[in-house]
């Protein structure tokens, strides 16, 4: 009489039970960990970072400057060579 | 406002399963939000190499798995802490599953070389596809494939989950689970 783990071993691969059974344990382990959701810790990284006085504060200021178009107030002395 | 809304909502939604394969990954909690903390940091710092539409937990999860790695190589000479760092850190745990499964579960999965390790973390509990996982290891998706065969069946020698009744749940509660479950 064959089992499946016979059957398994003589294939060299594992039977559809063995690893639904390994599949389970992992998503129940990983599940445990993915309900303990986001700690204090990172949304507070986040938070910071996103506040405006965080980190990249300045690379953010010289962003909207950019978007705010600084080149018509520093370069108005390209007026005169303008071909209008 | 340096980050958008909708890029840091997303980071946030990643953090909960990217905290899930670092943990599994490392086998250390402290290890794993530390290597959680610096996958942000980096992804923020690189925020603009992110392509809106993309993956956001793809592409952090591919930050993360070279950031262990590079630690991986300068700490293989350190004896791996497998004696229940993790399993004292868990807040709770499931019914269905004892502890003592996890952590005979846990101590399996670090005998595993990183390499199927990771590729079965990615396939079989982070709900990746196997072409996701070759992008994020950087590998042919064949290569993914034999390291979760290779994985699974080191893992079932390990356990030697062997027949119906020798690991895991009941029916009943595997019932449950299943219906509960993700996928």
């Amino acid at each position: 009489m064959q089992t499946d783990v016979q059957v398994r071993k003589a294939r060299g691969r594992l039977s559809r039970h063995v690893q639904n059974k390994l599949g389970e344990t992992l998503h129940a382990m990983f599940d445990e960990i993915v309900k303990e959701g986001v700690p204090d810790r990172f949304s507070k990284l986040l938070e910071q970072i996103n506040g405006g006085g965080g980190l990249h504060a300045t690379r953010a200021g010289e962003l909207d400057a950019s978007e705010t178009g600084p080149d018509s107030l520093v370069k108005e002395p390209e007026d005169k060579g303008s071909r209008s | 406002m340096t980050l958008q809304a909708s890029v840091r909502e997303a980071m946030l939604a990643a953090v909960p399963s990217l905290r899930a394969f670092a943990i599994s990954l490392s086998g250390n909690v402290d290890r794993a939000d530390d290597l959680v903390q610096e996958t942000l940091l980096r992804a923020m710092a690189n925020i603009n190499s992110f392509q809106p539409g993309t993956n956001m937990s793809a592409w952090l999860f591919t930050i993360l798995r070279n950031l262990f790695r590079s630690e991986y190589r300068k700490r293989r000479r350190e004896v791996e802490d497998v004696d229940g760092s993790y399993a004292d850190s868990l807040k709770s745990h499931p019914e269905q599953h004892s502890r003592v499964e996890f952590e005979e579960f846990r101590v399996a999965l670090a005998k595993l070389p990183p390499d199927q390790r990771e590729a079965l973390l990615l396939v079989g509990a982070s709900g990746f596809s196997y072409e996701e996982a070759a992008a994020i290891c950087d590998c042919a998706v064949g290569t993914i494939k034999s390291r979760v065969n290779r994985a699974r069946t080191r893992l079932s020698e390990l356990l030697s989950i062997d027949s119906a009744d020798e690991f895991g749940p009941d029916h009943t509660t595997r019932a449950i689970l299943t219906a509960g479950g993700r996928g």
